[in-house]
């Protein structure tokens, strides 16, 4: 069975894609993924003292659901490393920020026309 | 009208079994309930509850909680909790007739959460969903465990504060906050104090305040038949920098004010539909000095207060089982399309099919 997969699309432009895919080696999987712990702020405001006691319960790669749940936080943590380059990358103006709005609007007026 | 509470009921069926699932705000609840076939109005076909489970997220004292680390919260904890759940109420799956959850109001990203657990077990053990409105959830579990009839509903936690009576197949809102919630006001206070956020920020200024005894005269701010509280909040933060009074009667005076300005537009709400029962809902209605004090004022009126304890005032599973099986029953189902959750879902958008 292949692994889960999972694209992204620039909706301003839909030639600019991402595909997200999983190893298929299932040994280094974990379901503590690497962006999904407490957030920053929680850890800056507790000066690094704060205890963790919502870690997820460890991946049992024995069944095809542990796999799947293993696989699907590398996703996450792919995506989520991807998305947070582009906000900081649309922040210092590198790319096109993206204003679903704006594109509404242009929408609705060419409707209009 | 008669209702028919078993259009859905199968050939030698006894029982309905519902599992619900909260998640509004910084608790998550699973609770699994069986309701015998008939007119669950009728007391010998109360509720069962099988199980209730429950699992709080505390920030560290003096910080309130971010929607962030809530949503990891649940979604790290909502597997063992169902299945802790399951085990407890010593069911099989194939027994559970729907799946109810939180659809709303609460916090943004817990609610998607508990959204995305309750659709995936709907997917995969072929399930029916019910999305069930959080308040309509505490009014139905608290007529339930208490047997109130048809009470005037005081409606008090962290994100809400809502004076409700039941009209014509809606619970519809008499008064309500105009700012913030009465549990966020002394959330926010306990903040200020930097007492523990556990077991609640609202229990353990319950507990100074019973230490507290001077009455320090705070704005008393009820309008209408709503009340706004925020401005009470910043008079009390700004006594207690200047740090001339007790924390204690600090406690104190909050909890008399805030709760006489409660008591004052409930009695107007039980004079306006002429009822004699309080049903007091929500995590604040587990304070004993609010109970208290609403006793006082409905003794006058020769009338009854209702109120539970911890277990069903405070956020949890059981009171979304309760509200979500009724639906069901009346036909209710919620397809994955319309499964979509919202942080905006007032109790009034309701249509209780269940009661006449």
């Amino acid at each position: 069975m292949s692994g889960p997969t999972a694209l992204y699309t620039n909706t301003n432009n839909e030639t600019e894609t991402k595909e997200f895919t999983v190893s298929k080696d299932v040994s280094n999987l974990s379901s503590d993924g690497t962006t999904t712990g407490p957030s920053p702020y929680l850890l800056e405001s507790t000066n690094g003292e704060y205890i963790d006691k919502d870690k997820p319960a460890p991946l049992n790669l024995g069944n095809p659901m542990g796999v799947l749940r293993g696989q699907v936080t590398d996703l996450q943590d792919q995506i989520n490393v991807f998305l947070t380059e582009r906000i900081q990358q649309s922040k210092n103006g590198d790319v096109e920020e993206i204003d679903e709005d704006e594109d509404e609007e242009e929408e609705d007026n060419e409707d209009e026309e | 009208m008669k209702l028919d509470f078993d259009t859905r009921a199968k050939p030698g069926q006894k029982w309905y079994i519902a599992l619900g699932m909260e998640g509004s705000a910084n608790k998550i609840g699973i609770g699994i309930i069986k309701q015998p076939i008939g007119d669950p109005s009728n007391p010998e076909n109360r509720s069962i509850i099988l199980s209730n489970i429950r699992d709080t997220y505390n920030a560290p004292p003096g910080q309130g909680f971010m929607p962030r680390d809530v949503a990891r919260h649940h979604r790290n904890w909502v597997v063992r909790i169902v299945a802790k759940a399951i085990s407890e109420a010593k069911i099989e799956i194939n027994e559970i007739n729907c799946i109810c959850f939180t659809q709303g109001p609460g916090m943004g990203a817990p609610l998607q959460s508990v959204v995305i657990a309750a659709r995936t077990l709907s997917l995969m053990w072929k399930i029916p969903l019910i999305g069930v409105n959080h308040c309509v959830g505490h009014i139905e579990m608290g007529r339930e465990v208490t047997g109130a009839n048809n009470p005037v509903v005081l409606y008090v936690s962290g994100g809400n504060t809502q004076v409700i009576a039941y009209s014509r197949q809606r619970y519809r809102i008499f008064g309500e906050t105009l700012d913030i919630a009465v549990g966020n006001c002394l959330d926010r206070f306990a903040r200020v104090l930097k007492i523990s956020n556990s077991p609640s920020p609202g229990y353990n200024i319950e507990q100074l305040a019973k230490k507290g005894g001077k009455f320090i005269e705070l704005p008393y701010t009820v309008k209408g038949m709503d009340l706004s509280m925020s401005g009470i909040l910043e008079f009390i933060e700004e006594l207690t920098r200047r740090q001339n009074e007790k924390i204690e009667d600090l406690c104190y005076s909050l909890q008399e004010c805030l709760f006489a300005m409660l008591v004052e537009i409930t009695e107007r709400a039980m004079a306006h539909v002429n009822s004699n029962q309080v049903l007091i809902v929500g995590g604040v209605g587990c304070n004993e000095r609010l109970q208290e004090m609403m006793n006082i004022m409905v003794k006058d009126r020769n009338g009854y207060v209702y109120a539970t304890d911890e277990r069903f005032c405070i956020d949890n599973g059981v009171m979304i089982a309760q509200a979500g099986i009724l639906e069901y029953r009346m036909g209710g189902n919620c397809q994955i399309e319309d499964s979509v959750c919202s942080q905006k879902f007032r109790t009034d958008e309701v249509f209780v099919k269940w009661r006449e």
